[in-house]
């Protein structure tokens, strides 16, 4: 029970954050379309350590189709679905060795790349022209930096959850 | 204790680089603008100019029913001359980017630019 209700508190928070970063201008600091903190991606990565890979699935599928249904389109869901499933496959892969091998910042990083990748994916399926994988390489480098971030606010949101024991 | 960074990191992070490079020089040699310009009279394809190899001029005279003179120079096309009445055509200006057409619907001929794939689809993508 307790998880459910964690698990519906993390998707509304992973949707309103989809949301905000709709509403924050990132291009007037970095002038590439596309380019997004990933905001959403801190719930992702808190699921993931706190709670375990189903519910970071369960959380992401339905953040998508939430934020598709209310504020996009059925492209948009094309690709925050694919960006998102290949962003938690590769997440859910480096996560045993997580601590040993890689850091949750590390972890995290690989996380957006992959995200990244699903994405053009998604727009190649769409376009079908070769053309748009000549944009990857701005989206992977910013990735490095968005993807450290997001660990950045995970790592201390999770230490203080750890502290205050609230689940 | 999760952010202590670990060796595995810098393999990530060799990695991500790694392929954005390797995607750089892949991609570095095809030209996204490999764009045709097909010139379609009544429905037929007439003529077809690969836009990305034009170098000097080309002019496309089509004398029918309309006097009508179609330029192509550096990766762009254009009417430049017609004596159709409404001179939509002319006023389109310069196309370059495939899905653009122009069109002198009077003489019923169209200027429409292909992608490198050859589709015939109008709009690339749509984004919100």
């Amino acid at each position: 029970m307790k998880k459910l209700v964690l698990n519906s508190v993390l998707i509304s928070l992973a949707m309103i954050l989809s949301y905000v970063e709709r509403l924050f201008p990132v291009t007037l600091i970095i002038p590439l379309p596309g380019v997004k903190i990933g905001l959403a991606n801190i719930v992702t990565v808190f699921a993931l350590f706190y709670l375990d890979a189903k519910s970071a699935i369960i959380i992401n599928i339905i953040r998508c189709m939430l934020v598709s249904i209310l504020f996009g389109s059925v492209s948009s869901f094309l690709f925050s679905i694919f960006g998102t499933a290949a962003s938690l496959l590769v997440m859910i892969a480096l996560m045993p060795g997580c601590g040993k091998y890689f850091s949750m910042s590390g972890i995290s990083i690989a996380g957006a790349a992959a995200h990244n990748i699903g994405q053009i994916v998604a727009a190649f399926i769409l376009i079908r022209s070769t053309g748009i994988f000549s944009y990857l390489t701005i989206l992977l480098i910013s990735s490095i930096f968005t993807g450290f971030l997001t660990s950045v606010v995970s790592s201390s949101l999770l230490t203080h959850i750890n502290k205050i024991k609230v689940f | 204790m999760f952010t202590k960074p670990k060796t595995g990191d810098i393999i990530i992070i060799s990695v991500i680089l790694f392929m954005a490079v390797a995607n750089l020089v892949f991609f570095m040699g095809q030209s996204t603008g490999a764009s045709t310009a097909q010139i379609i009279k009544n429905g037929k394809i007439i003529k077809e100019i690969k836009l990305s190899e034009v170098t000097s001029r080309i002019e496309i005279r089509e004398n029918d029913q309309y006097n009508i003179l179609i330029a192509a120079e550096n990766g762009k096309i254009h009417f430049e001359e017609s004596n159709c009445p409404d001179q939509v055509c002319v006023k389109t200006g310069w196309i370059s980017r495939p899905g653009q057409s122009a069109a002198c619907v009077p003489a019923g001929i169209i200027v429409k630019i292909v992608g490198d794939v050859g589709e015939n689809s109008d709009t690339d993508i749509i984004l919100k």
